[in-house]
């Protein structure tokens, strides 16, 4: 055909892939260059993804007009690279040109992907390191209630820190197993070493108190500081405690 | 496509992250519920994009700034929500990655988010996650579920390996999958499993509470 001949010779060698179709898109003639990008095919829209089929079938026939747009397409080496390509009809045939868009786009996506990978490993290091910041404080916590038999009666619990509804939660069952195990008569809260007292933590610390009552033990509580007294009173919880004002007077009393 | 929709989709498109935070904001205060937000509004408008790209009137580089932009937002959602809503951790933990070559993550980190609304803890892997690193991060971790996806019928192929090897481990965690071909294709016939398929965010809903409770998997 003379057409046909006129054709190749004009894309034959050109350094791109580029295609000659007819209305229906059947390839008519195809570059060298297409043929080291992709794979063979009678028809334009086997080349392209098959996700990708309509729209390119809308971009190309486009009423015979000119266009340009991007049409995922299987290559040889993937089975969807992004390309963009471009359509020019001329009498009942269409001149098509692929420029495959990886390299540009791909340093795009690698960009991206490397913010976001950064900042989820920020975001990681940051879970991590809560967590394991929240079972130090965990075993701070537990540190700050040591158990301590002193006679066959008598225990002492010196409190550390802050006296809040979390210390005594972590610490009440070590407490009254403690208690239970050791069959004491008595049991000293030593609040020298209590810093600020909330009035949840008041709240537990009276439960556990009750607790104890319960078990047969009774608590004493010593070395409460006037900045303490003001919460243990309007904490609107009732100490089943006897108070004592030091720790030295208490054991002076318990161990006789 | 409501209007709205629409101007939150351009909001991404020109990467205007403030604009987008207002609509969004609109939408807590309007009592909306993540779900609600997730699927009406987010999901709606990266249809939407999609469709642009059918359309021929954005490009593939304008999707990826969209995306990056909605990453951030919802990033950015969660940490609003969280500040007055602290739910009781729910002491079970899930796992989220997208397989080999799938780079469309947003709606799985929807789902993370949704999981982690109710007090789970969750890790989310991100695109394109060879199985190796999956099957590390499972076994050392040792998530109750594990939620995967991919939105490519390419992707698909190497569906029924994932879940082949995941099923492998000892502790046998829930093995969910998603994208948005599940309501499109039958997938199953790919998988001797167990696997459950999540055709929408509210499935997600749905099934968590009866996941927790114990009782039958099966949305």
């Amino acid at each position: 055909m003379y057409a046909g001949r006129i054709i190749m010779s004009s894309i034959e060698f050109l350094p791109y892939p580029c295609f000659v179709v007819d209305q229906h898109l059947y390839i008519m003639e195809r570059s060298q260059s297409s043929g080291f990008t992709f794979g063979p095919a009678m028809n334009f829209l086997e080349l392209v993804d098959s996700e990708s089929r309509k729209k390119a079938e809308r971009l190309l026939k486009n009423g015979f007009k000119s266009a340009e747009g991007e049409l995922k397409m299987a290559t040889k080496d993937s089975p969807f690279s992004l390309f963009t390509v471009r359509i020019n009809w001329h009498k009942e045939w269409g001149y098509i040109i692929c420029t495959e868009k990886v390299q540009s786009l791909n340093d795009l996506i690698e960009t991206v992907e490397k913010q976001r990978l950064r900042l989820s490993e920020t975001n990681f290091e940051l879970f991590e390191k809560k967590e394991a910041l929240e079972e130090s404080l965990r075993n701070i916590r537990e540190l700050s209630g040591p158990f301590i038999k002193l006679s066959k009666q008598t225990a002492l619990v010196p409190l550390f820190g802050t006296l809040d509804h979390l210390l005594i939660v972590q610490n009440e069952f070590r407490f009254t197993h403690e208690a239970a195990k050791g069959d004491y008569e008595q049991v000293i809260f030593d609040f020298h070493g209590v810093g600020d007292i909330t009035e949840e933590g008041m709240g537990a610390f009276g439960q556990l108190i009750s607790q104890l009552k319960l078990m047969g033990a009774r608590s004493i509580v010593t070395g409460v500081k006037p900045q303490h007294a003001f919460v243990v009173n309007n904490a609107g919880v009732d100490i089943d405690a006897s108070f004592i004002k030091s720790l030295r007077d208490a054991i002076k009393e318990t161990i006789q | 496509m409501n209007s709205q929709v629409k101007h939150f989709a351009d909001c991404l498109l020109s990467g205007h992250q403030d604009a987008a935070w207002e609509l969004l904001l609109e939408e807590i205060h309007a009592g909306k519920s993540s779900l609600e937000i997730y699927q009406q509004l987010i999901t709606n408008a990266l249809i939407y994009i999609g469709q642009l790209w059918e359309e021929n009137r954005i490009k593939v580089a304008d999707e990826h700034l969209a995306s990056a932009t909605c990453d951030f937002l919802l990033s950015r959602y969660f940490f609003y929500r969280q500040q007055d809503n602290k739910t009781q951790p729910a002491n079970k933990k899930a796992m989220f990655f997208c397989l080999e070559q799938e780079q469309h993550y947003l709606g799985l980190k929807m789902a993370s988010l949704l999981f982690e609304e109710q007090g789970w803890e969750t890790r989310f892997l991100g695109p394109n996650l060879p199985l190796e690193y999956v099957l590390n991060m499972a076994e050392s971790w040792r998530p109750d579920v594990i939620g995967l996806s991919f939105t490519t019928l390419y992707s698909a192929d190497k569906l029924s390996m994932y879940i082949a090897a995941l099923e492998e481990l000892a502790h046998s965690p829930a093995l969910l999958v998603g994208g948005r071909l599940i309501p499109k294709y039958d997938f199953s016939s790919d998988t001797s499993s167990s696997a459950i398929f999540i055709e929408k965010l509210e499935d997600i809903q749905r099934w968590m509470p009866i996941f927790v409770c114990g009782k039958d998997h099966h949305v």
